[in-house]
């Protein structure tokens, strides 16, 4: 292929590079153009290349999977992590360095999971046995589900990293650390299929989120910390005992010690434990999520936590609550989940959709408006769940990268604001347009995103979960309450994020101290120049990312249709059983533990043989 | 045009990819790089882009498949995204466009006055800095109004529909330095955006329904909209005879509470009345309908061209674009219409009335608009669709020519005044004629126009709307045999004479803005005393020539108005001369009605719903012509006497008779202070509410209460910890007492296996071991007398019978404990809990509002594999 | 005699005599230190601490040595049985054991020069401590039970009081001893009416007798539910269970930071060895391990107040030693849930009991250990505000300090929370399922307190004017920390070989 060839068959990245270099205004630096340029053609090349094709298609068919390449995205931050601890502290270009070059390979590794077509059923999976006595095992993989997560991760830690390099000076080494370990904490926890591991990884990313918001926080940032820690602690041992109940169950039904998620997938409770079990499982994701009335922590972690730390939080670690929700407490429980469906989603509405909007309204700091904001929007994510449609569950995962993104964009911004008055209230700002015009395009741009404006990200996933609402079986009656209810969240959206631009950036500029802020840096919009790419590439092509999701996503709600009827059948109020392997679609339970007749008895089994005996499970 | 129909199919019509993406190049290139390109460049960039467009446009229109069939011409540009249907089929969204005679017509409108509103405020904006700024919006509006008026699916008509709701509150916030107008941005926003909820609920019904986004499939399956759906469930209350016998006590006014809220029969209305009423919703919003049409004089705030273009000539009519173009929906339910057609015309006689004394001049135009837009939602909702998108059509270009002189007025005015609110105050207004005598004939001609002087182009619209008000009766066949309610006799008629009273009103305001504006003395020369001089702080405007202003009330010197430059009057001539001519592209009456032939094929449905109300009622075509011709000549006339003749004395003294009067219709029915103090009010004390919930009963209880009493319990306990060895001893000592009476005294525990009591009867009872413990079992069929060491018994039950089983235990102190037990055995005759079929989701089917079919539920419980 | 019954109580001799040696070395040894010397070197520790460490863990070695022989294999080993029993249960508890006073003997090795008390005669006290709990760890008799408890007993006593200058380190030792010799008592009384009633010492004859009792027949069950009170009272006394923990506190804040450790590890150990020797030898069958009436439900009841009351104190203490002291007083309390789940789950819970001792130890021994190294001479690191700003300054110190606290507290992938996972698993599968929510919750409550440590050493920074305390250099003490840390990771990340240990050592007694 001649360079003439490349040139004509990548024009459209060329001309978007050529453009994004041009776009700055005034005697921008050769540097910002460039950068600009860069993001642009990138971004370019990336829809293009996801771009569905026949061809393409066809191509792929033979995948080229490596089974590695899950291990490395997970490995290469902690490792990373534990690297940056022998990086002197002085070092620190060298600290920054590496961290980005870490980040950065984690970031090119992830496109290549993009490369597979994902068809349903997981890819890239791995399987080694960690704790065999247990039946824990390191087993991971993905899916088309995950696989947004996972990228999503990937694209906004470096983005995040690079702005909170701009604005932390101080103990970047911890910094460094901290947020490397936190990558490879999400990354696990969104890959994990071992419930063991995934509860390793789950509790893993405590520890540097609680550093990031206690170190580099705001005034009051201690307590939010703890906040944050115990919240989510308190609602994830409950999971834990949940768990062991699940394996100890599993246990005396096939006699195999298992935390594998596909097995356990396959037992059905009795039916108090069933709901036990599904409320212990979802109170810890609905605390991550965050769900109404265990919301509190969030809007005191968002305040408090550094931008970078905020950014990080929003877009990728309340994910995992929604992730998992779907994931497990769906995946596992699809009884309860399926009862308790309207309910559940009458609380993502009023408490969610409508309560958070009303009080983000109500919000003096912006850093705490948008973060009951995200009460809102992550309200619809769960509400596409519980609406368990195929079209609310895809709404669901969209919503969650959307969220992620314009999110993740609102804080960045909310940050640069700080870093020039250190404050948010927004009493403090009005008129800001006259001297910050690009922020202000911006900021508009990621607000009306966050609006759920056609066009942009946000739409697509509101609409598709809202239509997967009205659709669904589930909610029964109720769907069409249901509806308007969420419907009714896009016109208070739309009341506080306008309440919050107005306020800051129209009307007369009176506050003195605002005259003479500066516009956006090039640090500045280098970080959200891809963020607002992707808005718009969400926004305007939405099917590459629905494309790749959607096997999964029929999977996952074709298996809860039939396992949750299953188990609503078969649940009895004394015995657990089991549900016969048919159930499931063989591609989900590819990678599921088998027992292997001729296996020596190894030194753990003549315990179990000790501790079996009673034939039922105890109730 | 040979060439081009071959080089563009009618299915891959790539012609209108250049109509969106010339205005969209535009935004663009003026948003991005409009600062380095300089005013020339801007506009001409501008310019281009639309000038581009409407010839496209024009092309579009003339290749439009001619016919009895009609046609339409589309092009799909990519895969937006897929939905699942309730059968789970696939529903595919594209981002796709189509056009068809209607919106080929609203294309034309929307690139010609949108041509025509570019090229004047190219001279009227001409001082601002925000130049760039101000046609970039511009033609980012355009190329949303486009996208609306071309969508081929709802989805994308709601990018559209989103996406003039967002430049319009850009533009109306285009000064957004005043807080005035950024807050008036942002009402007409959240205004439009409750407009939005309601078509988001609508697609949502549509796509169960009839499975589908598409117009021409939404329009070919709307029958699936007949189905019932309960929105009030509650339908089982007993008749009122048996109620009564029931509370003998209830006095009357509890019965008629409890009637009120609890109907007998819970309450069904088809799925399209939902639609359309839903639909009705997001149209009302952007055609400020009542009740949502609060936000449009406000709107009025924005730089004037905005307010001809999007305010009156485009944005605005896109609810009524929308209803027409899914009439097949509101056929399907003559509730949806009646609803229409009610609010539309009370719309239009409520505007009407509060434009009777308005002063400024915008705002007379702005309730004009909202009026008119009632008279169009009258034609629509009678089922004239084709009179109510002629009278969009000829209100386009009537009321983008009085907006336009109103802005040439004001930029005359504020040349002088330099203050916004005081140049566009008709009292400061007066005898402009011989200033600006083009901007005065134009003005006139519109006026004529829009007060409905035959035969000029207002005439043929509004007349044509009123008579099919009067004649015609909804009648869906399909709705016929088993409507759920029908169209009444009078409606018709009592809407077409309120449609007469507010045209009379009409005509009456609009001349009082002309007789006050061109005719007269110029009253600018002396304005009100005490007026001060403005702070010259506000840069952003148009027009700050810095004239020397002084502030007393004597006549002042300073420029005098002139007519404006070419640029601005030559969009007005245009405008004129089809504000007298358009009419007669569908003069009903006199049988030239070229668009209504084109149109004719989009309503097919149409035919067969609208019929004539009675026998021999189109014989009356022309005598009711008459009270249209009446309430124009009524109108102007008293506007005339009052105002040319008298001087505006009349208004004065009904100003003084009844002051309360007059200051509640100057006020706008007080509406907006409405809405403030019970919507607004309500949501705002919610929104405290919740605050303060969360604040203090959330995050109080979760976090602070539980931290307080962990804290508290912490802090009793540690007081315990004395240092006192003698403290530690006696707790010693509680403990070895506690732990001592624990186990000196006797437990009774039992277990039960009743596994096999339902199938054979029989329950084995095992008593919990103790250390030395016997055992007595009481009510076992074999008496025991005396403990012994039988820690098992097993009883066996008969069908229906209850057996009580007492265990007594002692232990090695010779203590004693008891525990009872009740054992049951369920009867034949009772079905057991586990023999009922187990409660499936989905198979229990609710009849609200999401209801489905039992049949049409695929197998939910499916044994096989999921795939 | 012959060579099975040596090889078999080696680890026992092997610790004994190199005890007596390192007395008698030290006798003659040179280095005495006057106590006002800044040479921290001078003194006997520097060759002390070592010498008791290498001696411990030689114990630990033989035991390891044993334990892959396989006890059962070694003739004539049951000959001294049941006074000492040699089964895979007494070598796990001894290597336990000597692990925990190993890594004591280092700690001490870096404090005692470091705050002046270098004096030889602590290493000897360790040593014969650690033997009597190894003696209590392999008894199978209640006479050499209560032997190796008083043997245990006193050495501690004394290295409690060991800081004879100051007040509160006598008063410690001296509240230790009323309220120990309390509790010995009750123990020996509950020994003796048991002796009556059954007509046996050792626990397995004593079983035998309840189990084979008869209506009328056997034993007279009054007496022995008596017996059984007191010796659960004086267990509990041991593991410092609520209510009878009050001791505790006081005993651990006083006394030198590696007395602390040592109590905290190696005597708690022993303690809980003899319970389910006890409790499960002795009070195994007839009636007194029922649910509704035997100890378990006492035990129980006692696992949760332990849990609850010493977690709810924990947070509201100002002092970091204190803390860790009330820390020790909840760790006890989930040991005690997994004491109550083997009745239930039989060798897998008492499995747990045991794994959860060892991944206590090296958490525990960390925590102090990294306590220590943060004080100096003269400012030993003792508050919340002493900690402040520590991470900054000395991040390797805090960087443990924080690994231990999270392995405390049950974040995984540590040692510590796999401890608790197993615990946990233990209970459910016994159908415990309010023990286990107890279990867990409280372990969020400990968090709070663990995380405080935390807040002080990273976000935190000391009042201006206020002492800094600078870490020690010592390289006993980060030997002592590098050991645990990688042992909490070890355990934490790769679980199974050390977890089938504990559950073959726990079948070894039933």
């Amino acid at each position: 292929m001649s360079p003439l060839d490349l040139v004509f068959q990548y024009w459209p990245a060329i001309g978007a590079g050529i453009l994004g270099a041009l776009v700055p205004r005034g005697e921008a630096s050769t540097k910002q153009r460039a950068g600009l340029g860069f993001i642009a053609a990138l971004t370019t090349l990336f829809v293009i290349w996801l771009w569905p094709t026949e061809g393409a298609a066809q191509a792929a068919q033979a995948p080229n999977e490596w089974p590695h390449l899950l291990n490395l995205l997970i490995a290469l931050p902690i490792v990373g992590a534990a690297a940056v601890l022998f990086i002197p502290r002085q070092m620190l270009s060298t600290l920054r360095g590496f961290t980005y070059v870490v980040l950065g390979i984690g970031f090119v590794a992830s496109l290549w999971l993009l490369t597979v077509p994902m068809t349903a059923g997981w890819h890239f999976q791995y399987i080694k046995d960690w704790m065999p006595s247990l039946g824990i095992r390191y087993h991971v993989a993905i899916d088309g589900i995950s696989l947004w997560l996972v990228l999503l991760t990937t694209f906004v830690t470096p983005i995040a990293a690079y702005a909170s390099f701009g604005s932390i000076k101080t103990r970047i080494k911890e910094f460094c650390f901290a947020l490397l370990l936190l990558q490879g904490g999400m990354i696990g926890a969104f890959l994990a299929l071992d419930l063991f591991l995934f509860y390793v990884f789950w509790e893993l990313m405590l520890v540097p989120m609680f550093l990031m918001i206690g170190i580099w926080g705001g005034a009051d940032r201690v307590k939010a910390a703890i906040k944050f820690f115990l919240y989510t602690m308190a609602g994830s041992v409950l999971m834990l005992a949940a768990i062991i109940y699940l394996v100890w169950t599993h246990q005396k039904l096939t006699g195999d010690f298992s935390f594998d998620y596909l097995a356990l997938s396959r037992v059905v409770l009795p039916k108090s434990a069933q709901l036990i079990c599904f409320w212990a499982f979802s109170l810890a994701f609905f605390i991550k999520v965050p769900m109404w009335p265990v919301h509190t922590w969030l809007p005191d972690a968002h305040v408090q936590a550094p931008t970078g730390g905020s950014v990080i939080l929003a877009a990728v670690m309340l994910k995992l609550g929604t992730y998992a929700y779907m994931r497990f407490s769906m995946g596992l429980f699809p009884g309860p989940a399926s009862n308790l469906s309207a309910n559940l989603a009458g609380v993502a509405i009023l408490g969610g959709i409508l309560y958070g909007a009303l009080v983000a309204w109500k919000q003096r700091d912006v850093k705490r408006l948008v973060a009951y904001s995200s009460v809102a929007h992550l309200g619809f994510v769960m509400l596409g769940l519980f609406s368990a449609t195929p079209s609310g569950m895809q709404g669901a995962v969209l919503q969650m990268v959307n969220h992620g993104v314009s999110t993740g964009a609102l804080f960045l911004l909310v940050g640069v604001i700080y870093d020039r008055r250190h404050t948010r209230e927004v009493d403090e700002f009005g008129g800001l347009a006259k001297v910050m015009p690009l922020y202000a395009v911006v900021f508009l741009i990621v607000t009306f995103a966050s609006v759920g404006v056609p066009g942009t990200n946000g739409f697509v996933g509101e609409f598709l979960v809202i239509m997967g609402t009205f659709l669904s079986e589930r909610l029964g009656k109720f769907a069409g309450i249901h509806t308007v209810g969420a419907a009714a969240g896009v016109i208070l959206a739309a009341v506080y994020m306008l309440y919050v631009v107005q306020k800051m950036f129209f009307g007369p500029l009176t506050n003195p101290k605002n005259k003479h802020l500066s516009d956006l840096t090039v640090r500045e919009s280098l970080a959200l120049a891809p963020l607002v790419l992707m808005i718009f590439v969400i926004g305007f092509f939405p099917s590459i990312f629905l494309d790749r999701m959607k096997e999964s996503v029929l999977l996952q709600h074709n298996q809860f249709k039939v396992v949750s009827g299953q188990a609503i059948l078969f649940a009895d109020d004394r015995d657990a059983k089991l549900l016969p392997e048919d159930t499931f679609s063989p591609v989900f339970l590819k990678g599921m533990p088998k027992k292997e007749k001729t296996e020596e008895p190894a030194p753990g089994a003549d315990t179990q043989a000790a501790l079996g005996g009673e034939g039922k499970v105890a109730q | 045009m040979e060439a081009l129909k071959a080089q563009f199919p009618a299915t891959n019509f790539t012609l209108l990819a250049v109509v969106l993406a010339l205005p969209l190049l535009g935004a663009f290139v003026n948003g991005v790089f409009g600062k380095r390109l300089g005013k020339a460049g801007v506009r001409l960039m501008a310019l281009s882009a639309l000038g581009g467009s409407f010839i496209a446009a024009l092309a579009t229109f003339l290749l439009l498949p001619k016919g009895e069939g009609g046609g339409s011409l589309s092009w799909t540009a990519w895969r937006w995204f897929s939905l699942n249907g309730r059968m789970g089929q696939t529903i595919p969204i594209d981002v796709a466009f189509s056009v068809d005679a209607m919106s080929a017509t609203m294309m034309l409108v929307v690139t010609g006055v949108g041509f025509l509103i570019h090229l004047y405020s190219s001279e009227y904006m001409v001082k601002d800095p925000g130049y760039h700024r101000f046609f970039a919006y511009l033609n980012l509006f355009c190329f949303a109004m486009l996208t609306l008026v071309m969508a081929d699916n709802m989805a994308v008509l709601f990018v559209g529909w989103e996406g003039v709701g967002l430049c319009s509150y850009l533009l109306i916030g285009f000064w957004f330095g005043d807080e005035k107008n950024a807050t008036a941005g942002k009402k007409a926003f959240i205004v439009n955006r409750i407009g939005d909820f309601g078509l988001l609920v609508a697609m949502a019904i549509l796509l169960y329904y009839t499975g589908t986004l598409r117009f021409s499939e939404i329009n070919a399956s709307a029958r699936n909209l007949l189905d019932p759906v309960t929105i009030w469930p509650f339908g089982n209350l007993p008749l009122e005879g048996q109620w009564d016998a029931a509370n003998p006590n209830a006095n009357g006014l509890y019965k008629a509470i409890v009637h009120l809220f609890l109907p007998e029969k819970g309450v069904q209305v088809y799925a399209s009345t939902l639609v359309g009423l839903a639909m009705f919703l997001g149209a009302a919003g952007k055609s400020a309908q009542i009740p949502l049409y609060v936000w449009l004089p406000d709107a009025m705030a924005g730089p004037t061209p905005v307010s001809a273009l999007i305010h009156a000539a485009t944005m605005v009519t896109a609810g009524v674009y929308l209803v027409a173009r899914t009439s097949a929906v509101f056929l399907m339910s003559p509730a949806a219409m009646a609803t229409v057609a009610v609010l539309g015309c009370a719309t239009a006689i409520f505007a009407a009335s509060i434009g009777l004394f308005q002063h400024d001049l915008k705002k007379v135009l702005a309730y004009s608009t909202v009026s008119q837009l009632g008279f169009m939602f009258i034609g629509v909702g009678v089922g004239a669709f084709a009179a109510g998108f002629f009278h969009v059509f000829t209100h386009a270009f009537f009321k983008a020519c009085l907006f336009l002189g109103a802005g040439s007025v004001i930029h005359a005015m504020h040349a002088r005044i330099h203050d916004t609110d005081k140049s566009q105050d008709i009292r400061n207004m007066g005898g402009l004629k011989k200033f600006m005598p083009i901007t005065r004939w134009t003005f006139l001609i519109s006026c004529f126009a829009i007060a409905g002087a035959p035969p000029l182009a207002g005439f043929w619209s509004k007349d044509e709307i009123l008579w099919r008000a009067f004649s015609t009766k909804i009648v869906a066949p399909e709705v016929a045999r088993d409507p759920l309610w029908t169209w009444p006799s009078w409606l018709g008629q009592a809407i077409y004479w309120v449609g007469v009273v507010s045209a009379t009103m009409t005509a009456f305001y609009m001349f009082r803005a002309y007789f006050l504006t061109f005719h007269g003395e110029f009253r600018g020369w002396k304005i009100v005393a005490g007026w001060k001089e403005p702070k010259h702080g506000h840069d952003d405007h148009g027009h700050d020539d810095h004239h020397d202003h002084h502030d007393d009330g004597t006549p002042l010197e300073g420029p005098k108005p002139h007519e404006s430059p070419l640029a601005m009057t030559l969009p007005l001539m245009v405008l004129a001369v089809f504000a007298v001519f358009a009419g007669f592209l569908m003069a009903e009456p006199i049988h030239v009605e070229p668009l209504g032939h084109i149109l004719s094929p989009v309503f097919t449905r149409a035919h067969d719903a609208v019929v004539l109300r009675g026998e021999g009622v189109e014989k009356l075509m022309w005598p009711m012509m008459g009270p249209g011709v009446a309430a124009f000549l009524a109108g102007t006339g008293a506007a005339m006497v009052v105002y040319l003749n008298k001087g505006g004395a009349p208004e004065e003294s009904f100003k003084k008779a009844a002051p309360g009067l007059y200051r509640l219709i100057y006020d706008k029915w007080r509406i907006d202070e409405l809405y403030d103090a019970v919507v607004v009010g309500m949501v705002d004390a919610l929104a405290d509410i919740f605050t303060a919930a969360d604040k203090w009963l959330i995050d109080g209880v979760l976090a602070k209460l539980t931290a307080a009493i962990v804290a508290f319990f912490g802090t009793v306990l540690r007081t315990f910890q004395t240092g006192r060895v003698q403290v530690y001893g006696a707790a010693m000592a509680i403990g070895l007492a506690g732990v001592g009476f624990f186990l000196v005294r006797p437990h009774a525990d039992a277990t039960v296996d009743d596994s096999k009591l339902r199938s054979a009867g029989e329950v084995v009872i095992s008593a919990a071991p103790g250390p030395g413990y016997t055992y007595r079992w009481e009510g076992t069929g074999t008496e025991q007398k005396d403990f012994s060491a039988a820690r098992e018994v097993r009883i066996n039950v008969n069908p229906g019978e209850t057996k009580d089983v007492k265990l007594h235990v002692r232990n090695a102190f010779a203590q004693e404990a008891t525990h009872s037990f009740a054992i049951t055995r369920p009867g034949r005759g009772f079905p057991s809990s586990a023999a009922q079929p187990p409660l499936v989701p989905g198979t229990v089917v609710p009849a609200g509002g999401g209801s489905i079919p039992a049949k049409d539920i695929p197998g939910l419980i499916n044994p096989r594999g999921a795939q | 005699m012959n060579a099975g019954l040596f090889l078999g109580l080696s680890p026992l001799l092997v610790v004994s005599f190199g005890g007596l040696l390192l007395m008698v070395a030290e006798a003659f040894s040179k280095r005495r230190v006057d106590e006002t010397s800044d040479d921290r070197d001078a003194g006997p520790s520097s060759e002390l601490s070592l010498g008791t460490a290498v001696t411990l863990l030689a114990g630990a070695v033989f035991a390891a040595a044993i334990w892959f022989v396989g006890p059962e294999k070694l003739e004539g080993a049951s000959l001294v049985a049941p006074w000492v029993i040699v089964d895979r249960f007494t070598l796990f508890f001894s290597f336990l054991l000597c692990l925990g006073g190993a890594l004591a003997a280092l700690l001490a090795g870096g404090y005692l020069p470091e705050h002046r008390l270098d004096r030889g005669e602590f290493y000897p006290l360790i040593i014969f401590s650690t033997v009597g709990a190894m003696i209590l760890a392999a008894a199978g008799d209640l006479l050499s039970l209560f032997l190796g408890l008083e043997t245990m007993s006193l050495g501690v006593y004394a290295m409690v009081g060991f800081r004879r200058a100051s007040l509160r380190s006598t008063e410690a030792a001296v509240k230790y001893f009323l309220l120990g010799s309390f509790a010995a008592a009750l123990l020996l009384y509950g020994g003796a009416l048991l002796y009556g009633a059954t007509g046996h010492t050792d626990l397995a004859g004593i079983r035998e007798a309840i189990a084979n009792a008869q209506p009328g027949k056997g034993p007279n069950f009054a007496i022995v539910i008596t017996a059984a009170v007191l010796i659960i009272v004086g267990l509990a006394f041991k593991v410092s269970a609520v209510p009878f923990h009050m001791w505790t506190p006081d005993a651990y804040e006083g006394a030198p930071t590696p007395t602390t450790t040592y109590m905290a590890v190696a005597v708690k150990c022993a303690a809980f060895a003899t319970m389910l020797r006890v409790l499960i030898g002795a009070f195994g069958e007839g009636g007194l391990e029922s649910w509704a009436a035997g100890w378990p439900p006492v035990v129980a009841l006692l696992a949760v107040l332990t849990m609850t009351v010493a977690n709810l104190v924990a947070g509201q203490q100002e002092s970091v030693k204190r803390m860790l002291a009330y820390s020790s007083i909840a760790h006890a309390g989930y040991v005690l849930v997994g004491v109550v789940a083997t009745m239930r789950a039989g060798g897998d819970a008492q499995g747990s009991v045991m794994f959860y001792l060892l991944t206590y130890t090296v958490s525990t021994v960390g925590a102090f250990g990294a306590l220590i190294l943060m004080g100096s001479r003269g400012a030993e690191a003792v508050s919340y505000e002493d900690l402040a700003g520590v991470g900054k300054r000395h991040p390797a110190a805090g960087f443990a300090f924080s690994l231990f606290l999270l392995s405390l507290a049950g974040v995984p992938p540590t040692a510590g929370f796999f401890g608790k996972l197993y615990i946990v698993k233990a209970s459910i599968g016994a159908g415990l399922y309010p023990l286990a929510v107890i279990l867990l919750l409280n372990s969020v409550i400990s968090a709070y307190y663990y995380l405080r440590v935390m807040v002080y050493m990273y976000m935190r920074e000391p009042a201006p004017g206020a002492p800094i305390a600078k870490p020690m250099r010592s390289g006993y003490v980060a030997t002592a920390l590098v050991v645990a840390g990688v042992l909490v990771l070890v355990l934490g990340l790769w679980p199974t070989t050390s977890l089938q240990i504990a559950v073959e050592a726990a079948l070894a007694t039933r």
